[in-house]
């Protein structure tokens, strides 16, 4: 995949074929979905251009295209609490892709055969950090999936918004990273070495 | 205020407290002191479940040496006869000390009984001692939750727990950090306030702190002078109980299992505390990377491994919270508080 491309992720609303929301990237995958949207990808060399305001509808052969029609007050509420839904859920999603990254790079198979571990005791070792891949990449999956189910049954932008705040304020998202060991400054003289 | 007490509070941050009516106290750890002193600066009204300091200061019978302290501990836990010990291993100089005394002292049958508790931060912390000691163990990983198995069959995890109390204080190693190796000398009265201002990332708020904490300093034994005498006597007596019954602050951990019964800290001992209390000039010399040597000279002198004698100090614990929700707090009978508005009717400072 050509890294000098932009990922943009396109979030439609299903009933009235809206854009609510473009989220771009360069690395990660923000594809989400539910009952009430869907997304698009796009890959380009430019970022696909954006207007807010829900009045867009997106086609994959003609790109963005703009739309005359007003919304009801009662559907442009209603896309509201989605985008909002949407928004909080890539916030947390970019903090469980920065967990599986730093994870996959603690288990790497170059840092894992680099631990000054004997011979005898290697096969022991390396069972034991299999396993603990599988349970942590395990434990973000789960999450990832809860998250969407728990945020879908949401019916305010208050209510979106207190769980958002619950969840920064009594959730353990990264901050310290699960496997960082550049703070815990492990390794990092031998990387300097080599 | 309410009949039943908090045992300990373990939410993840107090900032979303909005009633409490000491906002300057909102800072990790500040908000989850559990004084065993007369003087009490903590946020919430606890069931004091770990002994008030002025009783040490009446045992007259000699204070131990540390190596007798760990042995002596040792002893005492197989003498329990449980089936099964897990013993948590974090690669760090505690749980290290941990396995070195029952390595020393346990009969080779009864090394059988035991199971090691550990992660791949374990390992990376201290790969020699793994690889030479403890790989012949049966393993199991720190992320499982094993809380139900330990109340099951009675079983008893031993973690490497309220070390840090008996030598000193993680914040000690911010200071070191942020001023250099000079801080742990410094008079507390000019430093702390500033350490605790960075701490804080809230300008002001370190003065306040300090002031709320600084009548703890008259009930030491010896007279508190530096920022390494400050922080150890708060960790000492304003945090033993939050980090002894710490265990369960996650909610997948089955409050069945007690402290006592199916889980203890190695270091939890009026013998340890004791030796805390009398032995200030063994718990770091002039450097940050000097902090616990005694304990780091006890597993040298077992393993002659060079390697043990440096040791970092590392914060073990938080990989086991990644993406766990903490409890928010345990009440004395091991109840669970379920929502931060519920924690107003066990406020202290109510006027």
């Amino acid at each position: 995949m050509n890294a000098s491309l932009i990922k943009n992720f396109i979030y439609t609303d299903r009933k009235t074929g809206r854009v609510v929301l473009v989220k771009r990237s360069r690395e990660f995958d923000f594809q989400l979905s539910s009952g009430d949207f869907y997304t698009d990808l796009v890959m380009s060399a430019a970022a696909i251009p954006f207007a807010d305001g829900y009045g867009q509808k997106f086609s994959p052969e003609c790109g963005m295209i703009r739309l005359d029609e007003e919304l009801s007050d009662s559907e442009h509420s209603r896309l509201d609490l989605l985008k909002r839904k949407i928004e909080v859920q890539l916030l947390i999603h970019t903090s469980l892709l920065m967990i599986e990254k730093d994870i996959e790079a603690a288990f790497s198979e170059d840092v894992l055969q680099r631990a000054p571990i004997s011979a005898a005791n290697f096969k022991i070792y390396w069972q034991l950090m299999r396993d603990e891949r599988r349970i942590l990449l395990g434990r973000v999956n789960d999450f990832r999936r809860r998250l969407s189910e728990q945020i879908e049954k949401l019916d305010s932008i208050a209510a979106v918004n207190r769980e958002y705040q619950r969840m920064i304020l009594n959730l353990n998202l990264g901050v310290y990273s699960p496997t960082n060991r550049e703070r815990k400054g492990i390794g990092v003289q031998q990387d300097h070495q080599i | 205020m309410s009949q039943v007490k908090l045992l300990n509070f373990t939410k993840k941050t107090s900032k979303d407290l909005h009633f409490i009516r000491r906002p300057e106290l909102l800072f990790f750890p500040f908000d989850r002191m559990i004084s065993r002193l007369s003087y009490k600066a903590d946020l919430f009204n606890y069931s004091l479940q770990s002994e008030p300091i002025a009783q040490f200061t009446k045992i007259s019978s000699p204070v131990l040496s540390w190596e007798e302290c760990c042995l002596q501990r040792a002893e005492q836990l197989l003498r329990l006869n449980k089936e099964k010990y897990y013993l948590a291993f974090s690669g760090g100089i505690d749980s290290t000390t941990m396995l070195v005394s029952i390595l020393r002292t346990w009969p080779k049958a009864d090394l059988k009984r035991i199971v090691i508790y550990l992660s791949h931060h374990s390992v990376e912390e201290n790969p020699g001692f793994f690889d030479r000691y403890l790989a012949e163990f049966p393993l199991v990983n720190s992320l499982i939750d094993v809380s139900q198995e330990l109340f099951a069959n009675g079983s008893l995890m031993v973690t490497g727990e309220l070390g840090d109390q008996l030598f000193g204080a993680d914040i000690l190693g911010t200071a070191c950090q942020l001023f250099g190796d000079q801080a742990l000398a410094a008079d507390y009265r000019e430093m702390a306030p500033q350490v605790l201002d960075t701490l804080t990332k809230c300008p002001g708020a370190g003065a306040k702190i300090f002031a709320h904490l600084h009548p703890m300093v008259e009930e030491c034994p010896f007279p508190i002078r530096t920022m390494h005498d400050f922080f150890w006597w708060f960790n000492f007596s304003q945090k033993w109980q939050h980090v002894k019954f710490r265990f369960c602050h996650l909610p997948t951990w089955d409050t069945r299992a007690r402290y006592g019964d199916c889980i203890m800290a190695f270091f939890d001992t009026p013998d340890f505390q004791r030796w805390s209390l009398a032995n200030h000039d063994l718990k770091i010399k002039r450097t940050w990377d000097s902090y616990k040597f005694t304990a780091k000279e006890f597993i040298y002198d077992f393993t002659k491994d060079p390697a043990q004698l440096h040791l970092k100090k590392i914060q073990s614990l938080e990989k086991t919270y990644v993406l766990s929700e903490m409890r928010i707090a345990v009440t004395e009978d091991y109840g669970t508080v379920e929502r931060p508005e519920d924690l107003e009717k066990y406020e202290r400072f109510v006027n």
